[in-house]
């Protein structure tokens, strides 16, 4: 393994049981500055679980989380926004009441501790690379689906963070729109931001991500370069439902 | 593109309130004693309406126990009365009072979530009410006067008075409304909609929700100090009681809960209803009850958060607008 002082996010050994059910069971995972890693996995695996315990919105029951050397594992997860942790969320979750503009400046402000002209000019770079600036003064509950995912990543992107993690902002989308994502993520990811990003639709995935990880039943049962990753016999039983 | 805050109505408006306020300041010099009492009562239900709404409409906090503050600053003024303070310096200490009283009880109520805060505030307005009828030096339960307020002439009084409640409501509202442009008004926005996804966004809510909690604690001990100079007699029973609860609900409710104007638009109108049935009396509750139910479900925004979503209007503005700056081509 690689010398860890260059890793900015990890997840060591942590596990996470609701009730009978181990829905994370002993889970490893590196994060590299400008690297992008997708995850896979069949419903119910435990992705967005691990993102939630990376992001601090669930605490662990053993095991920690480091970012950029200090543990991390007890700190909320506004403070792990503040420090440069960042995600979206599966189903969007936009501030209904607040227009697409003050959606973003939340994160500008509250997170990327941006002030005045500095945030409102950040905030209005994230809405044309998100092409949300039409929408600026739109009232967030007004959206479709597709607007609410653009907001999610705009208000991810708005913290300017070091670490971002995607849930499943990929799906539904046309090809020209994921084509546009794809071109967003490797965007961020040659500025040197680490990106982890969970998506069924596994051909998206291959286009930007150098690193492929799948879950399985709350374990990281693949880890590696994409192509090795999704022709290995584990990866393909988990999907297919095969097993021993 | 570029960033407004600040349209051609909302600076008329804006301007229009404060001349408002300015006229309002001259109502004593003018008119009769009995319209300026009205008008401080019609103060007191604004100043109320706009911390019940800090509280819920902007921290999600649904407390049904603010009438504990109503009382820390009704009786902190009797208080400070009796030990010789001359009664308006009483007033306002009565207020810092309840003010630095809401933060040790932060610490423990912000514990609570939803329901459990809502009760437990019920339940520390009535450990209040009870020590207080416990306290003989304070009328116990048969209630006390202000008698400290008879060394002014009515008139006076009744101007001194009106003249507080309005530099009060001044400073409350005005501190509210500065604090939703901040950028931390944002945040307070965000947690009012969604309070995880507010926290992944680096909001630190329980801080912001402290904030909120201390300042409506101010407000309602402000609302409180205003009832006892303007009745110049209270009792545990009705300074605690949970009719102010009511009162405030009734007020956000019908207003528009989380907008800066819909409260101001319920306390008049909770005032217009007082002053035509003043027999009050159980139907008159029970209307008032009906009243917010049937908001809450035909006009869930209230009267203003209705007018705001149809209009796209904003009076005084909180928000921001995107607009395209000075000899900006129009985007294609």
């Amino acid at each position: 393994m690689e010398a860890r002082t260059d890793v900015v996010l990890a997840a060591v050994d942590v596990r996470k049981r609701f009730g009978a059910l181990a829905v994370l069971d002993g889970v490893n995972l590196d994060l590299r500055p400008g690297e992008a890693v997708g995850v896979v996995g069949p419903n119910g695996a435990g992705k967005t679980t691990l993102l939630s315990v990376l992001a601090g919105s669930l605490a662990p029951d053993t095991g920690s989380i480091v970012f950029k050397s200090r543990d991390v594992t007890s700190r909320g997860a506004a403070d792990r926004c503040k420090l440069g942790i960042a995600r979206t969320h599966q189903v969007p979750r936009p501030f209904a009441g607040m227009t697409v503009f003050e959606n973003v400046l939340v994160g500008a402000t509250a997170g990327g501790r941006h002030r005045g002209r500095e945030a409102y000019d950040l905030c209005l770079e994230v809405l044309d690379r998100t092409e949300l600036t039409q929408l600026a003064n739109r009232r967030a509950e007004g959206l479709g689906l597709m607007q609410r995912k653009r907001l999610e990543l705009a208000r991810a992107l708005s913290v300017e963070p070091a670490v971002l993690l995607l849930d499943e902002i990929g799906g539904g989308l046309t090809d020209a729109e994921s084509a546009a994502l794809v071109e967003t993520v490797a965007g961020l990811r040659d500025r040197g931001i680490a990106v982890l990003w969970i998506e069924h639709i596994v051909h998206v995935l291959m286009q930007v991500v150098g690193r492929l990880v799948c879950m399985d039943a709350g374990k990281i049962i693949a880890d590696g370069r994409p192509e090795e990753v999704v022709s290995q016999a584990a990866v393909i039983d988990a999907y297919l439902g095969g097993g021993p | 593109m570029r960033v407004a805050r600040w349209t051609r109505t909302s600076k008329l408006f804006t301007g229009g309130t404060a001349a408002v306020a300015v006229a309002l300041a001259c109502v004593p010099l003018v008119f009769e004693s009995d319209l300026v009492q009205k008008l401080t009562t019609l103060l007191i239900l604004v100043l109320l309406a706009a911390m019940w709404n800090a509280l819920a409409g902007y921290g999600g906090l649904l407390s049904v126990g603010q009438q504990a503050f109503i009382g820390i600053g009704a009786y902190g003024t009797v208080f400070f009365a009796d030990h010789g303070v001359t009664p308006y310096l009483a007033m306002v200490l009565a207020t810092l009072l309840a003010g630095a009283i809401s933060l040790p009880i932060s610490l423990f109520a912000l514990r609570l979530r939803a329901a459990q805060f809502a009760i437990g505030m019920w339940v520390i307005a009535e450990v209040m009410s009870i020590i207080v009828r416990l306290d003989q030096n304070l009328g116990a339960g048969t209630g006390i006067s202000l008698i400290q307020m008879n060394q002014y002439e009515p008139n006076f009084r009744q101007a001194y008075t009106f003249w507080l409640a309005l530099a009060f409501t001044v400073i409350f509202l005005v501190a509210l409304f500065l604090l939703l442009r901040s950028p931390l008004g944002a945040s307070l926005q965000a947690i009012r909609d969604d309070e995880d996804a507010a926290r992944s966004l680096g909001v630190r809510v329980a801080a912001r929700k402290r904030l909120l909690f201390v300042l409506a604690g101010f407000g309602c001990g402000a609302a409180g100090v205003l009832v006892v100079a303007n009745t110049l007699f209270i009792e545990p029973g009705s300074v605690f009681s949970v009719q102010w609860s009511a009162y405030m609900i009734f007020m956000v409710l019908v207003g528009g809960l989380g907008t800066f104007e819909g409260p101001i638009i319920g306390a008049i109108l909770l005032f217009a209803i007082q002053t035509t049935f003043t027999q009050g009396g159980p139907w008159y509750l029970v209307g008032l009850g009906a009243t917010a139910a049937l908001f809450a479900l035909a006009l869930p925004r209230g009267l203003w958060g209705t007018v705001e979503e149809r209009l796209g209007l904003r009076l005084l503005p909180v928000g921001y607008r995107v607009v395209e700056a000075k000899g900006e081509e129009r985007a294609a």
